[in-house]
């Protein structure tokens, strides 16, 4: 994983201060985009604070570990639909991925480390930022300004960050990369997995957990792989998910502190071979280590 | 347009009363709407006009506000609206009206504005009279308040499912957090808290545009939106949020052309009743008053 350098600075006393990531970021946001400037103070949120400025949707960051929001509106010349630019400082680059995964519509565009694209609304993700910038109305140039804006601030982050790991323990063929969930946090998993409401409390979805769909010669399956503390635990759930939830030996595996559940298959052959091809790319990632 | 809304006879009205009061709704003494016609039921208005919104999608003040009247006046069985009115909210009484400042789907002013001044016009002083969201534990009147006005618009949310005039107070607690576990299944608990337990009156749902999916980094997408023209009143929170789940539901089910549940589940408005006793989920509990304009109601 990157090591993410604490900036230091000097007072104007001379005495060293720590600035924190997204204290050097803001200093670097462009006061205007296109038409659009920079006209209200930027704001920030805390954990404790972030409720008061998102409703309905902040649980979800929190969910990912986030440490701090800068929020700064640009206003167009006339009128008052702003571009609104959401910079989240999360835990970890993996949560910032996490974070991005969550809501995976859209059109992939080259920006940051991952980004998509809606009509109106920017998302990326880049070292431990997760960036969103929407414009509340459908002006014209606001897309091209969304976007503009989207690369200024990508442009500004210096650093990059590292996926999970467990994204490498996932085969490749047949898989969708719009499908890829990653989370930590068992109303996440729920909100991604409803039909688990209610099901095996083994797979809680607490550990660094991933999702993802794969499609093969007209098959379908959901995989689910989760980390956990070690073979005892991973050993300990699996034992406990085959007993309430009844998933066979075909569906279940665990190798190491590695937990793997397909838990939605339209066959059981697809089950076998997307967890027999975990076991493989473990025996590879080894035999190159 | 809105029609009239029927009487209710005092005898209707005192039999009636005590079915929310041993729910815990109403204040000991305060009058209930419960239907007096099924004394089990609690009552609910629907109340919606096709003239509410302008062409911007802001609320008009004057069709509101006869909105919120003729609502209150079918709740009560009053056949006018400052008698029942009277009957939420007394001289003497100090009154806290809970709002949402949540942008974008925010409590209409107007509507704050329309319930500050009937609240004022009933008897009760001006200055015993406050709007508050936020600052609720913090603002004097709310802190000496014997009775509160509970209103917020309804929209989905990433953890509740629904934002809920039962989900509305839970900036009451003195740790909001500790209210989102299990898709924030206690909620329902809030209610039994000091502040606010036995006073709340009135709750309005305010369903002009409701927010049916959520999406965008917010959880907000006008596309989501939709003129549904709507208030829901009821003393009986459970059943008004059970009652705005359906119609939520509906619209889903309409827009998606499928099943698509809401996501996560809404369990805290069926807790609410059942862990809680706070009050009726279920619609066969639930007498629906439907007034105003019948089109596309979905329920």
């Amino acid at each position: 994983m990157l090591l993410y350098a604490v900036a230091v600075a000097l007072s104007s006393h001379g005495s060293m201060t720590v600035t924190d990531p997204l204290a050097l970021l803001r200093a670097r946001l462009p006061s205007a985009v296109g038409a659009w400037t920079a006209i209200e103070a930027t704001e920030r949120y805390d954990p404790q604070t972030i409720f008061s400025y998102i409703d309905g949707h902040a649980e979800v960051y929190l969910a990912y570990g986030m440490q701090a929001c800068l929020a700064r509106r640009y206003r167009p010349p006339a009128g008052d639909a702003a571009i609104v630019l959401d910079v989240f400082l999360m835990n970890s680059s993996e949560d910032a991925y996490g974070v991005f995964t969550h809501d995976r519509g859209g059109d992939p565009i080259a920006l940051g480390q991952e980004a998509l694209v809606r009509p109106n609304w920017l998302s990326f993700w880049k070292g431990r930022f997760y960036v969103s910038v929407y414009a509340e109305d459908e002006a014209e140039g606001a897309q091209e300004a969304v976007v503009g804006l989207g690369r200024a601030v990508a442009g500004a982050i210096t650093e990059e960050g590292l996926r999970p790991a467990l994204l490498q323990r996932l085969p490749r063929e047949g898989l969708d990369p719009s499908s890829i969930r990653y989370f930590h946090d068992r109303q996440l998993l729920l909100y991604h997995v409803p039909g688990l409401r209610g099901g095996p409390l083994a797979i809680d979805g607490r550990r660094p957990t991933m999702l993802a769909r794969f499609h093969r010669d007209g098959a379908r399956a959901l995989l689910l792989v989760a980390e956990h503390e070690g073979p005892d635990a991973a050993r300990a759930a699996e034992i406990a998910a085959r007993g309430d939830g009844g998933f066979a030996a075909t569906r279940i595996r665990v190798l190491d502190s590695l937990l793997a559940v397909v838990l939605e298959t339209d066959t059981d052959g697809l089950a076998r071979r997307l967890l027999d091809e975990i076991v493989s790319r473990q025996t590879e990632s080894e035999g190159s280590r | 347009m809105i029609m009239k809304a029927d009487g209710l006879s005092r005898r209707d009205f005192l039999r009636g009363g005590s079915t929310l009061a041993l729910a815990g709704l109403i204040k000991p003494g305060t009058a209930s709407p419960a239907d007096a016609g099924a004394a089990q039921k609690s009552r609910v208005v629907l109340i919606r006009d096709v003239d509410v919104l302008d062409k911007e999608g802001s609320p008009k003040p004057a069709v509101l506000h006869e909105m919120l009247n003729a609502a209150v006046a079918a709740l009560y069985r009053e056949k006018d609206s400052r008698s029942a009115w009277r009957k939420i909210v007394k001289p003497g009484d100090v009154v806290g009206i809970k709002s949402n400042v949540c942008r974008p789907l925010i409590t209409p002013p107007v509507l704050e504005e329309a319930i500050r001044g009937e609240i004022v016009a009933a008897g009760v002083k001006a200055e015993d009279v406050a709007v508050d969201d936020r600052g609720v534990r913090g603002n004097p009147v709310f802190g000496r308040a014997t009775a509160l006005i509970n209103v917020r618009p309804m929209r989905t949310h990433h953890w509740s499912g629904l934002g809920t005039c039962i989900k509305n107070m839970i900036m009451f607690a003195p740790r909001p957090p500790d209210y989102h576990g299990d898709t924030c299944a206690a909620l329902g608990a809030i209610w039994k808290l000091p502040e606010i337990s036995g006073k709340v009156r009135l709750n309005v749902l305010v369903m002009l545009t409701p927010l049916f999916h959520s999406v965008g980094p917010h959880g907000f997408s006008k596309e989501h939106t939709w003129p549904y023209r709507g208030l829901i009143v009821s003393a009986d929170p459970v059943a008004a949020d059970a009652t705005g789940a359906r119609v939520i539901a509906a619209k889903r089910k309409a827009h998606f052309g499928e099943d698509r549940p809401i996501n996560p589940p809404p369990h805290h408005i069926e807790l609410a009743d059942t862990r809680y006793g706070l009050g009726r989920s279920d619609p066969a509990a639930i007498d629906l008053v439907r007034l105003g304009w019948p089109d596309e109601a979905l329920i």
